[in-house]
């Protein structure tokens, strides 16, 4: 078909044309991936059903902040402390957990069940792209909700002190944890997560899964501990693997481990869980690695 | 310049061989590959694409050597895969123009080129619905668009009929006609149906046991099994035989046609004279499915079944209706 | 098996058979008749042609009508399902099964006093012999049906009903199985192939039948069909060297309708193919005109069925 034109008139090709623009490439490949993935995930593009899960971890995770510091504006100092940066990252470990059991098998899982990378990989996409590609996707994601809350109760509590200056002065160290401890959350979570997705093409089996591990391992831990009687039985507490960074960030705002748990009895200092968890992310990744660069198209 | 071309080939998965130092040219234009089941037609199309790396020799395509450079490759080719290879939760638009990032687009004119192509394959307003509810045409539409939309050079079809209902395969054949045709780029179809070969492709690449069995221009290879003409002349019966011979034409029975060596002129000549209708007059085809199974069978595999024509009703059945 | 059954009664009658799933009408008001033979069931997707396979084989109530095998109404009689072999559409076949205990097993589902050797029977005749021991996982998708076949004719039925069956075969495969259902048709066996590649069912059967929404678009021997098409005027098209010269005289044939033109060759609706056929020789004999190709462009049952399909 080509283009037909007189002084009167046009008849306009809408033929097939080739492509003459430009050719991105890898940064635009593994973009793509990536940001689909995000959208995955967070549920966008697809029917409703699929935001609940990741809207409502939001929602949880955002809610109490905004809560807090709504109420903090209304009625000032007299509605006292919220709770302090390290227990609140509890209760945000507990989101990232569920978040990235759910999200990780999301980005992985489909595309092998469905074969979909029978298509991707004939494109000039390397296993190596694609898995960087997954991997900050989720990254994102999950330290969206590691980082972000508690940035803004930060925030939230400088500007409604009495003198936002002095409270910066005073806590400056504090959002330098804050963003150390969402960090360590994020990696850790994210890669054990892609982890546990590489190994199954089954959504719902690496879901449940992941999280009969981590609750298995603390179970095993407990029971281990306090029924048993061995040599270095205080060791049994890196096997909880829920525990792991979730004591780092005890130790690192000096929240002092809870009374007659696993933690406390055992005496292990915060460090030697920032070590278990880098050990623990280590394998994971490379598990995750493994698996990845093994996919046939 | 060949489209791609292939060398001393050879690739072994166990104890199956499924290449044994192959050599394959693609010529410009559309080709078919054929092949037995197992005979390593897809295990080309992968080296092809460099999804596998060969025991031994090498590979090239336009221009790349696969081996050196598989991205560049994969670059400029298009394929659509057998089987099920879709994402059902996400619509057909999205999704080409995903793929269509993933072969370097950015994102606008990816989303443009993405509705163009849908459009050309005949996905007009089905590209707003997610992928999950197509049907299998639909699917294979949006596998075809999947493969046009970064604007290939080559593309690779693999059972690109596949599923299909009669007018699907009717619509996908001409497509791959029109892309070969209007558009210019050299297609290579692997298929098991020698008639989607005959209807579509210039050339045809014939593989069995992990050999090529034949390769070159359909008309080189099917040959004409016999020159002459099949013919429907009155009633084909044994008046119109007669006449023919007595014209000196050779001439004997063959299902519902009549097959007639000499010039056609003779034909109708007889005919004319005669006031018999001459309702078909047709150059004997070359049939690639009889080539096929006799090159097959040469090689080895299995003997070759009597390939039949339709036949008359009566004969087909054991009981008259 | 033995010779050809005598039948003067249809092995498989439907009358006016409808099923519908809740709002759906997935097949209306059918009725035909099955003989011995083979017979070819055409459709675009979502005819209703696996609805209609599944009534004959008993897997299915009807909503209104009947389907009757031997006169008889399939579901109420567990006897009539000794005479049906079905080889449905899918391959999930277990996989660690042997061709020979596949079929066997077959065989004692039927209740066969012998299994062993009907089971060894039903492996000749598809081909099978040398591979008989051979696990089903390791044999290709042609091998595959062979044995699904052999499994739906162990027990000798009347009624043989196949989906789909080359799907994945290579082309020595198909034109083995095209030549064993022949066999089989041939041998006084009730066959329904259902196909998308018309092609493969001009080999296989004669006799057809088209479904389109629901309905019954034609049925008979597509030669028959073909000619029934007489609404509309036939298409034949000639290359000669003048088609041009030859084109013009043709258009003065009373019977031809219209003549286009293109290139070398010429496409004229006639009326009448007989008389245009007759005609033709003559003045290209008369124009000296030598003829390299006469053929009607809509004989083939591609043809036919695009025309019934199109219909409205």
């Amino acid at each position: 078909m080509t283009e037909l034109s007189s002084p009167a008139g046009t008849i306009y090709d809408r033929g097939y044309r080739h492509y003459e623009g430009p050719r991105e490439g890898r940064g635009r490949r593994v973009r793509a991936i990536a940001a689909a993935g995000v959208r995955r995930v967070l549920g966008l593009k697809r029917n409703w059903k699929t935001k609940v899960v990741p809207f409502g971890l939001l929602a949880l995770a955002f809610g109490p902040v905004f809560a807090f510091i709504g109420a903090r504006v209304l009625v000032g100092e007299a509605v006292g402390e919220f709770l302090g940066y390290g227990r609140y990252l509890r209760v945000v470990a507990a989101l990232l957990l569920l978040f990235a059991a759910t999200a990780g098998p999301e980005l992985l899982c489909p595309d092998r069940r469905q074969n979909v990378l029978a298509l991707i990989f004939t494109r000039p996409v390397t296993r190596s792209d694609y898995l960087l590609a997954k991997l900050a996707a989720l990254l994102a994601v999950v330290g969206l909700i590691a980082l972000v809350p508690l940035v803004v109760l930060f925030v939230g509590n400088t500007l409604t002190a009495d003198s936002a200056a002095t409270y910066l002065r005073q806590n400056l160290d504090d959002l330098g944890r804050i963003l150390l401890a969402g960090s360590v959350l994020t990696v850790f979570y994210s890669v054990v997560a892609l982890a546990a997705a590489s190994l199954t093409d089954r959504r719902a089996v690496a879901t449940a899964g992941l999280l009969g591990v981590f609750l298995g391992t603390t179970a095993l831990a407990n029971i281990l501990f306090f029924t048993a009687s061995f040599e270095g039985r205080r060791w049994v507490a890196f096997l909880s693997l829920a525990g792991l960074p979730g004591r780092f960030v005890d130790w690192l705002f000096g929240v002092p481990f809870d009374p007659g748990t696993l933690a406390d009895q055992a005496g292990f200092t915060g460090p030697a869980y920032l070590v278990a968890t880098g050990v623990v992310t280590a394998g994971a990744a490379a598990v995750l690695i493994w698996r990845v660069l093994r996919l046939r198209a | 310049m060949l489209v791609a071309e292939v060398e001393g080939l050879s690739k072994r998965f166990g104890t199956v061989q499924a290449l044994d130092r192959v050599d394959v040219a693609i010529e410009p234009g559309c080709t078919g590959l054929v092949g037995s089941n197992g005979a390593g037609k897809s295990t080309l199309i992968k080296l092809l694409l460099g999804l596998l790396v060969p025991d031994q020799g090498r590979a090239s395509v336009l221009g790349h050597d696969v081996a050196a450079d598989p991205l560049a490759v994969r670059g400029r080719v298009g394929y659509l895969p057998e089987g099920a290879c879709l994402p059902g939760d996400v619509t057909a638009a999205d999704f080409v123009a995903f793929m269509a990032q993933l072969g370097g687009l950015p994102p606008r004119p990816a989303r443009e080129r993405a509705a163009e192509v849908c459009y050309q394959v005949g996905l007009d307003e089905e590209r707003y619905r997610a992928v999950g509810g197509f049907s299998t045409g639909m699917q294979q539409r949006v596998k075809l668009a999947v493969a046009l939309v970064h604007d290939p050079a080559f593309l690779l079809l693999d059972e690109p009929t596949d599923g299909m209902d009669p007018q699907g395969r009717e619509d996908m054949l001409d497509l791959i006609a029109r892309i070969r045709g209007e558009l210019g780029i050299d297609v290579l179809v692997s298929t098991h149906l020698l008639g989607d070969v005959e209807r579509v492709c210039d050339r045809v690449v014939m593989v069995h046991g992990g050999h090529v069995l034949a390769q070159g221009s359909i008309a080189e290879i099917a040959g004409t099994t016999e020159p002459g003409f099949g013919i429907r002349l009155g009633d084909n019966g044994p008046e119109v035989l007669a006449a023919l011979r007595a014209a000196g034409l050779e001439a004997r029975p063959s299902g519902e046609e009549l097959l007639v060596q000499g010039p056609s002129d003779l034909i109708r000549d007889v005919a004319a004279q005669r006031g018999w209708p001459l309702r078909r007059l047709v150059p004997r085809a070359p049939s690639l499915e009889e080539t096929f199974l006799r090159l097959q069978a040469a090689q080895g595999g299995p003997p070759v079944p009597a390939v039949q024509q339709p036949e008359t009703p009566e004969a087909a059945w054991g009981v008259r209706r | 098996m033995s010779g050809p059954a005598a039948a003067d009664a249809p092995v498989v009658e439907l009358r006016r058979f409808s099923k519908w799933y809740g709002d759906v009408v997935a097949v209306a008001d059918l009725s035909f008749e099955l003989w011995p033979g083979v017979t070819g069931l055409l459709g675009p997707n979502g005819a209703g042609k696996t609805t209609t396979l599944k009534a004959i084989c008993g897997l299915l109530h009807p909503s209104q009508g009947e389907v009757l095998l031997f006169g008889r109404p399939i579901q109420h009689d567990p006897m009539l399902y000794r005479a049906i072999g079905v080889v449905p559409d899918g391959d999930r076949l277990y996989p660690r099964l042997t061709v020979r205990s596949y079929v066997r097993l077959h065989a004692e589902l039927q209740g066969l006093a012998d299994a062993g050797a009907a089971a060894d029977r039903a492996i000749a005749e598809v081909d099978m012999g040398p591979l008989a021991d051979r696990r089903l996982k390791g044999l290709s998708k042609g091998e595959r049906q062979r044995t699904k076949v052999a499994g739906a004719i162990v027990h000798q039925p009347s009624l043989l009903v196949l989906d789909e069956p080359m799907t994945g075969m290579d082309p020595g495969q198909r034109a083995r199985f095209i030549e064993l259902v022949r066999l089989i048709g041939s041998a006084g066996v009730t066959v329904l192939v259902s196909s998308h590649i018309l092609a493969e069912v001009e080999r296989l059967a004669s006799q057809i039948l088209v479904l389109v929404s629901g309905r019954l678009a034609a049925s008979g021997d597509y030669h028959a069909i073909r000619d029934l098409m007489a609404d509309q005027p036939r298409t034949v098209m000639v290359k000669a060297d003048d088609a041009r010269r030859l084109a013009a005289g043709l258009i003065a044939l009373p019977s031809t309708v219209s003549v286009e033109l293109d290139g070398d060759a010429l496409r004229a609706r006639t009326r009448s193919v007989d008389s245009f056929a007759t005609a033709l020789p003559r003045l290209a004999r008369d124009q000296d005109a030598t003829l390299r190709e006469v053929r009607t462009t809509d004989e083939s049952l591609e043809q036919v069925f695009r025309y019934l399909v199109g219909r409205r």
